[in-house]
């Protein structure tokens, strides 16, 4: 814009020039009519600045890394007077990896361009944000603009790949499968599967097995087991180069998927690379893989940062065993 | 995301095609009318637009069709159009002899000067239209393809405005042009200009704009017209006046200081045409009298028939040494045969003589816009050569500046008259009867080409004279001579007044037989200036009037010379700026006994006189009664008439002009900013590299913190190494505090080098961030 207005300046300046040293008749027309032009491209302008919105979205909530993450932005200039140009100045950044890129798309409404898809190609994994930090309207001069409400900044998931070939680490048994851990219930009660063991003080003396008892000449208690379910807590470290990360994240992906597939409902662990704050996602559907993919990768990721296995991890709900599985970028998940 | 398409889009609309193709019939059209009206050509009816049209379309079309297509359209239009030049290449000759016609005649209707010529050829005035016409639409193919190359393909407004201002700025500058032509290029720049933005981003819909636009900006352009005043304004010209006021005053001689400067050593009358003023101030005069007075600059002595000049050097041999002061050697020699008296100063010395108690008048005199080399003053000056300071009287004609002196101050007797019986005495009185046999000598010369006409005028003048005395009927200014001639007894009265009241009667008798015009047109090459204006044209302003005045006065024996100079009225105040405007052209007479006397001859002057007394304000205290005699320099012991150059103060002009300050300004401001980012940068890596680690890792953290509002990264060492350094007992080593430093600088170049160059001087000279 500084520019334009060095033109107009420029013009101004021979049309003052004009007026003073010309002795033609009407020499002061140039100087009335570059006074008057921006004026009256701001009166055929302004209805339509005026009316002028941006608004911003996404079409997909998440695209596989490597693709294009695309956002559009449409403006809206209802009526035949639009403004000749909005130019915008946008950022994209990748929340986890701290990639930023500026962006500065131009839209003109008078010719009809109601919208424009920006994006680029998202090499690594992480929430692609795009956010909207100045938009203007201007009129036809290019010399008077007005600012243009910001709309709110649009997110898509960069999510990772599925691998094809990963080992699996034994995977615990569905509750009641074959080879699935037992552990005495609480209480005893009725039950297909028990161990005997002796008589303890406190036990009922339902729960005495009275035909084994004479022959072994001491109390024997029947007790009632039920299945063991191990809990599955996927823990991955959430700093490291953008590399790392994305190969880290595309083996946590394929061994989430693989548990689901399973119907093994499990957690996703990370530590805060910073403060050490365990965060903890359950993951039972594809929908809560994606919202906890979301969630870890809106979190920016240092270098370097506090492991997960330095932290104690608790699973809200879980009383029995923890199957935990740290998922690296290379090697199989310990 | 930023540059316009550079290639025409395929297939375009029919809007499009309507509006580029109006933009580019207005640009042609507007192009090639102002010059048609400008140079009052005369073409074929209806042709001008007809040829405009077609050019406008077929170039249209070869510009909007994909690139192998328009070739396609562009190649047989160049061979029609190098074949037509061919086969008409006579009558595109004599277009071009008639377009010269045009544009010379023009221009010497607007200079008022020159000659108007006429082509040789004998055609019929039909004739010399067709080949006009042929010429200029042959002109017309080249410069359409060049505008639609520039409106159609590449759709800049600044390529066509390059393209058709240069056409119409020189008309509309000099000699005019029609308003209709002028109209339509101001709306095909107004529309182009107004949709450039929207045509950079998409050609398609910029069709409806301009479609939708070029209404409005006709009925804009309709308005501004009804309400742009014909006339300039005032203040335009004023402004005008006071530049070139600077301009002028730029102007510096390349004289070294205190060398005499070289003036026009001719009055060229030839270029004598219709009077033409730019209205800047030629002289600025402070003085003690009031009324109008008379300053004059050049006189001329010898006139050839084109101009006026100065005596040769060799005529004032026989006065040598010539009473210059300070070139002579030994106070005899210093003295000379005019025994040390310049001419100039005889009337005043001798009203001094006759008046001692009269006091005198101060005049300062700073030239602002007249010819350098002379000091214009006014006259019955008092001031002597010696007493000149800045100045120098050159031989009996002029006053030379000095180079480096402005301002002049003088000395004026006021009130002197010949009638007054003052008479040179002692010393000035022999100077005086020397010089006068050498005025004798050397100012009755008239120059053979004009005597016949002069004498042929002294012969009307007689005659009237003679019905005059006869009493059969004369102009009353005949009476008034008659009059004025003669004593009250009837016998004459003294030679010096006859003499007067005769260069008055030829004065009068000018401005009886010749109109005073001055748009009068420059006289013809080869004609005598003086025979032409008396025998043929009858008109003209004071340049005329006084060139024949002086020829017939010496034609009668009275020793007269041309003057020119300026006229100023001078207002209660004392002070005037006197403008170009106001330069004029008179004569003087010597008188004997006396010296030199100024005549008005010119009628638009009315009763204007240099002899007329202007009133004197309250003079300052006069000197001591000390009659001047036989002494080169005046007895008087109060203030001397030194003139000094003395600076005119004049409280609303500023000592610093104001085209000094604001690149001062600009200067100064510019360094401000250099110095302050040199100390913020300074002040930064000292705070970063200092002594404690712990300060410099966080002056590095809040380094960083600011670079992120322009797009840098916090690096996530130094946010750590800033965590630790405030908040853990731990100390920060030398190592991490210059990791951290080079990590900042480093961002901080990578930003710098990331910004768009607006924004990186703003970055680096408002912000002072790197």
């Amino acid at each position: 814009m500084a520019r334009r207005w060095i033109a107009w300046a420029g013009v101004l300046t021979a049309a003052l020039a004009f007026q003073i040293f010309a002795p033609a008749p009407l020499s002061g027309f140039p100087l009335l009519l570059t006074l008057l032009l921006p004026l009256f491209s701001l009166g055929i302008s302004l209805p339509g600045m005026l009316r002028c919105a941006l608004t911003m979205a996404c079409p997909a909530q998440s695209v596989p890394r490597g693709e294009e993450c695309v956002f559009t932005l449409a403006l809206s200039a209802p009526g035949p007077l639009s403004p000749a140009l909005v130019e915008l100045r946008a950022e994209r950044v990748n929340l986890l990896t701290g990639e930023r890129t500026v962006l500065r798309p131009r839209l003109s409404p008078a010719v009809g361009e109601a919208g424009r898809e920006v994006g680029g190609a998202a090499p690594h994994c992480g929430v692609a944000e795009l956010k909207v930090s100045r938009a203007r309207a201007y009129d036809l001069l290019g010399l008077f603009f007005r600012p243009l409400p910001l709309p709110a900044p649009a997110r898509v998931l960069v999510r990772p790949k599925a691998e094809e070939e990963i080992a699996l680490p034994p995977l615990p048994a569905r509750s009641g499968a074959e080879g699935c851990s037992l552990r005495p219930r609480p209480g005893n009660g009725p039950g297909e599967d028990y161990e005997l063991r002796e008589f303890r003080p406190g036990d009922s003396l339902r729960s005495v097995h009275w035909k084994l008892t004479p022959k072994l000449d001491e109390l024997v208690v029947r007790q009632t087991l039920e299945p063991l379910e191990e809990a599955v807590a996927l823990t991955l470290d959430a700093f490291g180069p953008p590399e790392v990360l994305d190969r880290t994240l595309d083996r946590l992906y394929t061994l989430s998927l693989a548990l689901l597939e399973r119907e093994i409902p499990h957690h996703i662990l990370w530590a805060h690379p910073v403060s050490g704050a365990v965060s903890c996602c359950p993951v039972a559907r594809r929908g809560d893989l994606t919202r906890c993919l979301f969630l870890l990768c809106a979190q920016p990721a240092p270098l370097s940062g506090r492991s997960i296995l330095d932290c104690p991890i608790r699973l809200p709900g879980a009383a029995g065993a923890v199957r935990r599985l740290h998922v690296t970028a290379d090697g199989e998940p310990l | 995301m930023r540059g316009r398409a550079a290639s025409p889009p395929l297939g375009r609309g029919p809007l499009a095609l309507l509006g580029d193709g109006i933009l580019l019939f207005l640009a042609l059209w507007g192009t090639a009318a102002t010059l048609v009206t400008a140079f009052d050509l005369t073409l074929l009816s209806r042709a001008l637009p007809l040829g405009c049209g077609v050019c406008a379309l077929v170039f249209l079309l070869a510009f909007s069709l994909p690139r192998r297509y328009g070739l396609l359209v562009l190649c047989p239009v160049g061979a029609v159009w190098a074949l037509a030049l061919w086969r008409l290449w006579d009558v595109l000759v004599l277009g071009e002899v008639q377009l010269r016609c045009g544009v010379v005649n023009a221009f010497v209707t607007w200079l008022g000067r020159g000659t108007y010529i006429e082509p040789v050829a004998q055609l019929t005035p039909h004739g010399w239209a067709a080949a006009l016409t042929a010429l200029v639409l042959a002109a017309l193919v080249p410069l359409a393809c060049v505008l639609a190359l520039a409106a159609v393909y590449l759709r800049s407004f600044w390529a066509v405005l390059c393209l058709t201002l240069p056409f119409a700025i020189i008309p509309w500058c000099t000699v005019g042009a029609g308003w209709l032509p002028a109209m339509a290029l101001a709306l095909c720049w107004c529309a182009m200009a107004l949709t450039r933005l929207a045509a950079r981003q998409g050609r398609r819909g910029t069709a409806k704009i301009t479609l939708a636009l070029l209404p409005a900006l006709a009925l804009l352009l309709g308005l501004i017209t009804l309400v742009t005043p014909a006339q300039r304004p005032q203040w335009a010209v004023a402004a005008q006046g006071r530049i070139t006021d600077w301009f002028s005053g730029l102007s510096l001689s390349a004289a070294p200081e205190g060398e005499l400067l070289q003036g026009e050593s001719t009055v060229d009358l030839s270029q004598a045409g219709p009077l033409r003023f730019s209205g800047r101030t030629a002289l600025r005069v402070e003085t003690d009298l009031r009324g109008r007075i008379y300053l004059r600059g050049f006189s001329g002595a010898v006139y050839d028939g084109a101009s006026w000049a100065p005596l040769a050097e060799e005529a004032y041999a026989g006065l040598e040494p010539f009473a210059i002061a300070g070139t002579a050697q030994g106070d005899e020699a210093a003295q000379g045969l005019l025994r040390g008296y310049q001419p100039m100063n005889y009337p005043a010395l001798a009203d001094r003589a006759a008046f001692p108690g009269k006091g005198y008048a101060a005049c300062t005199v700073e030239n602002l816009g007249a010819d350098p080399a002379y000091v214009y003053f006014p006259y019955y000056i008092l001031s002597q050569p010696d007493e000149l300071k800045g100045a120098a009287f050159v031989h009996d004609g002029s006053m030379a500046r000095e180079q480096g002196v402005d301002t002049h101050t003088l000395y004026i007797q006021p009130g002197c008259s010949p009638d007054s019986g003052a008479r040179l005495t002692g010393e000035a009185a022999v100077s005086q009867r020397v010089y006068e046999s050498f005025v004798y000598a050397a100012y009755l010369d008239v120059p053979a080409q004009s005597r016949q006409a002069v004498e042929q005028t002294i012969w009307q003048l007689d005659e009237e004279i003679f019905s005059a005395l006869s009493g059969d009927g004369s102009p009353a200014y005949i009476q008034g001579y008659l009059q004025a001639a003669q004593t009250h007894d009837g016998t004459w009265t003294g030679e010096n007044a006859f003499y007067l009241a005769l260069a008055r009667l030829v004065g009068d008798y000018l401005g009886d037989i010749a109109r005073y015009d001055p748009d009068t047109p420059a006289v013809p090459e080869g004609e005598d200036f003086v025979s032409y204006f008396l025998t043929q044209s009858r008109q003209g302003y004071c340049m005329h009037f006084a060139s024949a005045a002086v020829l017939i006065l010496r034609q009668l024996g009275v020793p007269a010379r041309y003057v020119s100079g300026y006229v100023a009225d001078i207002p209660a105040s004392g002070r005037a700026d006197v403008p170009d405007s106001n330069a004029h052209a008179w004569v003087e007479i010597y008188l004997s006994g006396y010296g030199w006397e100024p005549v008005e001859v010119t009628p638009a002057y009315g009763d204007g006189q240099p002899t007329v007394q202007p009133s004197v304000s309250p003079t300052p205290s006069a000197p001591q009664e000390t009659a001047v005699q036989a002494q080169p320099t005046p007895s008087a012991s109060q203030a001397q008439p030194t003139p000094s150059p003395e600076a005119w103060d004049s409280p609303a002009e500023a000592d610093i002009p104001l085209w000094l300050l604001i690149p001062a300004a600009a200067v100064l401001a510019l360094a401000v900013l250099a110095l302050r980012r040199y100390l913020a940068r300074r002040g930064r890596l000292a705070r970063m590299k200092g002594d404690d680690p712990r300060r410099g890792v966080i002056a590095a953290y809040r380094y960083l913190t600011r670079l992120e509002r322009w797009g840098g990264q916090m690096p996530p060492p130094v946010l750590q190494a800033a965590q630790k350094a405030s908040f853990s007992p731990h100390p920060i080593t030398r190592p991490e505090q210059e990791a951290a430093c080079a990590a900042a600088l480093e961002q901080a170049g990578t930003v710098d080098a990331a910004l768009s160059p607006l924004r990186r001087l703003i970055f680096r000279y408002l912000a002072a961030l790197y």
